[in-house]
């Protein structure tokens, strides 16, 4: 048992303690700090003197790493004046075989150019699958080069004298296709494509709402009135189109059942929109239906059915386009089987074609591609799609359509390098990691690109 | 007449009661809880409580559960300090749920089973404190300091950040070591707060101090030839960091200088000092710091009764026991 006394003894006794402690611990504190620091800058300098030679570091505190998570720590270097010299990124980015390794990155501060790469010693002491002659190797291709980076391959430049795989019969022009009617954002999606040589040269996937004081999808998607999962909708519309010059063939892109791709970098909005108008436009090129034929019969379709509103409603903006929605008149352009059952959406050629009594040749809707493989693809705007994300080849080999590396548009990049002799994936690790700190840095100091 | 020979009874260690011990453990501890809220903040205090609490509750259910008596005058003070104890050498980063287990296996396995508060055969907060580190090392490495370390943070007590290795103290300066401005676990870096707490229970008589200051000189002297082992140098370089920064000192007074579970008389308290200090050093170039530091105090805990019994001789002797025997 213990008295009210002993207690109270205790409680002071305990306050005491208390008083003491806190007295010994902020004391300690005030007097070990100093070492303390030059403890912790000798380790840094341990650390990093091998690729940014600094007076002092400090590490970033940036909930911006918490998007990367192979970034284990990002640190400013400063001069002995107190100025920032540069960045060191210290980052485990996967090597051959899912081995892991630690890279040490020294970015200069005003241009984020590489001027440091090291390994970083293993914390468990085991040696990395990578020789020193190949780091020395990979150093000289590497620093003094600005972030991001991309191949600057052998292959890439054979790729560049193949001729491209080719729509048969298209005719140069421009072309252009839109929806007739709005999507539950009020966008009317259009695609405008540009032929040369028989070549697509020029591809535009945009949309503009029927709502006037809403900007276009892309405009809207870069100030973020516009916003879906993934990367922006303007950079993914980009990636896109990129990859429809690059394989010239909406049915490469695999679209599959749900509108989506797993082929193309980035991408991960419905292309379902894209596909459909890409096909209509390469149709109208082969039936030689420029974009002025098919702006004239729009206009037509809309003063068939509008002619009395006509005046009232300002359906054609500054720019030529005409920005009405047909939803309320499906019958023109809804294509329906015998049991009049919706299957399918016919273009405007075909609309204006069925209001006019004209008969249009489908024969443009079939093509063939030759893609020098001595392979002849057979597509068809019949909205019958190829098997579920896979092209008609079914050769998964060829089907990664790459206009951007590590997730960022090719045209952000800023160098290129070639990879050294016999070991392309140590360079392909190395672009990874110094592309990962463009991104990270581009998210930390809110670059607008 | 002789003189007063009564003695207490054999299961009686001390004559000062069960709560006062506790108490004074308390008191004594809270430097080292002070050192840990300010150099950790909030994950501390969270851990400290975390642990405190659940000791509490568990030692509540398990004497519930076993109808054992739970109300009454007597409030058992012995889950506090252990709870308390377990959570003082857990690193800043530790999960609520390493914590748990540690105090889970401690209350249960090593103090309700043996049948509650001053029944247990081996320390609870040490077997506790050692059974994660064995079961669950890659949740007993989170050790960030300085710049990485945040006092308003508190996510690592839920999310497990990526295990880390123990930090080298062979930079750290004696000023460091004393204040505890450096990477350790959260309680036990502060050699200050530890010498107050054990100056503190010294006074109070809470503990015997034949096994801690055993075990310390144990370590000092024989500390060369782990050294030789470890690194073929026989010197004493880094004895005064390994003693502060390896917890020893801590482990020494709280633990070696138990009244429950150490040896009660002089030759047993001071050879079962001794072996846990060789048994430390032979195990030290070969497993984790913590592991070799607290499995040797389990390895004495099991021995102290044998010991004691061995011991006797010397009392048939009229040597007296200081601690034990009655005046």
């Amino acid at each position: 048992m213990m008295t009210h006394a002993q207690l109270k003894q205790f409680i002071a006794e305990a306050v005491f303690l208390l008083i003491i402690g806190a007295a010994i611990v902020i004391g300690g504190f005030f007097i070990s700090q100093d070492k303390s620091n030059k403890r912790m800058q000798n380790e840094y300098h341990a650390r990093f003197d091998t690729v940014l030679d600094s007076y002092s570091y400090e590490k970033v505190k940036s909930k911006a790493l918490n998007d990367f998570p192979e970034i284990e720590g990002v640190y400013i270097g400063y001069n002995a004046s107190g100025a920032p010299e540069g960045y060191v990124v210290d980052l485990t980015v996967q090597y051959s075989d899912s081995k892991p390794l630690n890279l040490l990155v020294a970015l200069e501060y005003e241009s984020t150019r590489i001027i440091g790469l090291a390994l970083n010693p293993n914390e468990d002491g085991n040696s990395y699958p990578v020789s020193d002659a190949d780091m020395e190797l990979i150093k000289e291709k590497i620093i003094g080069k600005q972030i991001p980076l991309a191949f600057a391959s052998e292959e890439k430049r054979d790729d560049e004298n193949e001729e491209k795989p080719t729509i048969v019969g298209l005719k140069d022009g421009v072309y252009y296709a839109q929806r007739l009617f709005d999507d539950r954002n009020r966008y009317i999606d259009y695609v405008e494509m540009e032929v040369e040589n028989g070549i697509i040269t020029k591809v535009k996937w945009d949309a503009f709402s029927t709502d006037k004081t809403n900007q276009d999808r892309s405009v809207a998607s870069l100030r973020g009135a516009y916003v879906i999962s993934g990367l922006d909708w303007a950079t993914q519309s980009y990636n896109l189109c990129h990859a429809l010059l690059e394989c010239q063939d909406p049915d490469r892109l695999a679209m599959k059942s749900d509108g989506t791709t797993d082929i193309v970098n980035g991408v991960t909005c419905d292309i379902r929109p894209f596909i459909e108008l890409s096909k209509e436009c390469i149709s109208n090129s082969r039936a030689g239906y420029d974009k002025d034929e098919y702006t004239r019969d729009l206009n037509f379709i809309f003063l068939y059915l509008h002619m009395d509103e006509a005046e009232e409603i300002e359906y054609i903006r500054d720019d030529g386009h005409i920005v009405f929605s047909f939803e309320d008149n499906p019958e023109i352009y809804t294509i329906y089987n015998d049991d009049e059952v919706a299957v399918g959406y016919m273009g405007v050629r075909q609309a204006a074609a069925k209001i006019t009594g004209t008969n249009v040749s489908d024969n443009t809707d079939d093509y063939t591609v030759n893609n020098n493989d001595s392979m002849q693809n057979s597509s068809t705007v019949d909205y019958d799609s190829s098997e579920d994300g896979l092209t008609f080849s079914g050769n998964t080999d060829d089907q990664i359509i790459t206009d951007s590396l590590d997730d960022i548009p090719m045209s952000e990049m800023q160098s290129f390098v070639e990879p050294i002799s016999d070991n392309y994936d140590l360079t392909r690790t190395v672009i990874k990691a110094c592309n990962t700190c463009y991104k990270f840095l581009k998210q930390y100091l809110n670059w607008k690109v | 007449m002789s003189a007063d020979t009564r003695q207490l009874a054999p299961f009686i260690h001390t004559e000062k009661n069960a709560p006062y011990i506790y108490m004074t453990f308390l008191a004594a501890l809270v430097p080292c809880v002070v050192n840990a809220m300010f150099y950790y903040g909030i994950r501390a205090v969270v851990l400290i409580l975390f642990c405190m609490a659940t000791f509490v509750l568990s030692d509540y259910l398990c004497m519930r559960l076993t109808h054992r008596r739970t109300g009454g005058d007597y409030f058992d003070f012995s889950s506090l300090v252990e709870g308390l104890l377990i959570s003082l050498m857990l690193p800043p980063d530790t999960t609520l749920l390493t914590a748990l287990t540690a105090v889970l296996f401690a209350s249960v396995i090593t103090k309700q089973v043996f049948g509650g508060a001053g029944s247990n055969i081996i320390n609870p907060a040490c077997a506790g404190r050692l059974f994660i580190e064995l079961v669950w090392p890659s949740g007993t490495k989170g050790f960030s300091f300085g710049e990485d370390n945040s006092k308003f943070s508190f996510m690592t007590l839920f999310i497990q950040k990526d295990p880390a290795a123990m930090p080298s103290y062979s930079q750290v300066s004696l000023s460091e070591l004393l204040s505890g401005n450096y990477p350790g676990f959260i309680g036990t870096a502060c050699f200050i707060c530890i010498m107050i707490g054990a100056l503190y229970l010294t006074l109070k008589g809470s503990i015997r101090l034949y096994s801690p200051i055993s075990y310390i000189v144990t370590l000092m002297v024989l500390y060369p030839f782990s050294m030789l082992v470890e690194t073929r140098v026989f010197s004493y370089e880094g004895l005064l960091i390994y003693l502060m920064s390896s917890s020893a000192v801590f482990v020494a007074v709280f633990f070696l200088g138990d009244l429950t579970t150490m040896p009660s008389r002089f030759a047993s308290g001071v050879f079962a000092g001794v072996v846990c200090g060789v048994l430390t050093l032979i195990t030290k170039p070969f497993l984790s710091p913590m592991i070799s530091i607290l499995s040797p105090v389990l390895a004495v805990n099991f021995l102290s009764f044998v010991l004691d019994f061995f011991s006797k001789t010397i009392s048939r002797r009229q040597v007296r026991s200081r601690e034990v025997d009655l005046p």
